[in-house]
């Protein structure tokens, strides 16, 4: 089904790195939140928790309906790409430089884990979006 | 067939053909009428916010609840109205110069998305509708705005043959 997307191994190693991530992070926040319990910064954790929920909803949602806009709509699949680095990158921005006094992440080597990744898993979107932008062809 | 009819058939060939010919002045779409009113409607919405940054900055606007944006919301605002400013200037030159158009309103639309999330999620619980009515005002209407951005990517024309 994706054969005929004429799309490069890099592209396939990009959303390998992507969808490894998103599962680690879905992993990690469900399976095992970290320390939770610090009462000094409760209401920071009690945010960032909250926060990351309704994101790993629009992430659960994301990998659901990416192959099918990639294997059906690959016209639409860059603006789609496009939309999710965006989001990708500004979450990153947002969490670091705007929204660090409201919030606070649980602490946990997993959790650290997870932001030690995200640069590259921005990377990897950002390479995707360029393929399909730049290279990629609707199949005839 | 009367003279009349044939004059109508004329007048409309000739009025298809001038349409393609404005199309293509200087190798660029004309775009519609519906693309510049959603771009008016767009740049007003993105600069009445940022008066009205202005004006809670300088404590020029009464009936806000000053503890609620001690928590927080006025840095966050005062970060984001930057921002969207900047990024609707990015937006109105592309539109100018016909280039990654579509592109960047799909960035704006997930990052006016994102924040009004994050503002819903971080700050709803600190204070009433009826506390903040000018901020609350500018979040009810952000769904149009939203719809706004989404449309004006599809009625977008990036190439001649789109127009």
């Amino acid at each position: 089904m994706f054969k005929s997307l004429q799309l490069s191994k890099a592209f396939w190693i990009a959303i390998s790195i992507a969808y490894s991530y998103c599962l680690f992070v879905l992993y990690v926040f469900l399976i095992s939140p970290g320390d939770v319990f610090n009462l000094e910064i409760a209401t920071q954790y009690y945010f960032a928790i909250k926060l990351t929920t309704v994101r790993l909803v629009f992430i659960v949602f994301a990998l659901i309906a990416y192959p099918v806009i990639l294997s059906r709509f690959l016209k639409y699949a860059k603006y789609v790409t496009v939309a999710l680095t965006a989001w990708a990158f500004i979450m990153y921005i947002e969490d670091y430089f705007i929204l660090y006094s409201m919030i606070e992440y649980p602490e946990g080597s997993s959790i650290d884990v997870v932001h030690l990744l995200r640069p590259i898993f921005i990377i990897s979107l950002i390479w995707m979006c360029f393929e399909l932008i730049f290279i990629a062809q609707p199949r005839e | 067939m009367s003279r009349k009819k044939i004059i109508n058939i004329e007048i409309e060939l000739l009025l298809r053909d001038a349409s393609n010919v404005l199309s293509k002045v200087k190798d660029r779409p004309v775009q519609s009428l519906t693309f510049k009113v959603l771009l008016g409607v767009i740049n007003l919405y993105i600069l009445m916010g940022f008066l009205l940054y202005l004006l809670v900055k300088g404590s020029l606007v009464e009936g806000i609840n000053t503890d609620f944006l001690d928590q927080g919301y006025l840095s966050i605002l005062n970060t984001r109205a930057t921002v969207v400013l900047v990024f609707l200037m990015i937006l109105n030159i592309s539109a100018y110069y016909n280039y990654g158009f579509k592109y960047l309103s799909t960035i704006l639309f997930i990052y006016m998305l994102n924040s009004a999330i994050d503002i819903a999620i971080l700050f709803s619980g600190f204070s009433q509708i009826a506390e903040r009515p000018y901020f609350s005002v500018f979040q009810l209407s952000r769904p149009l705005f939203l719809i706004c951005l989404i449309w004006i990517a599809i009625v977008h024309k990036d190439q001649i043959k789109d127009a």
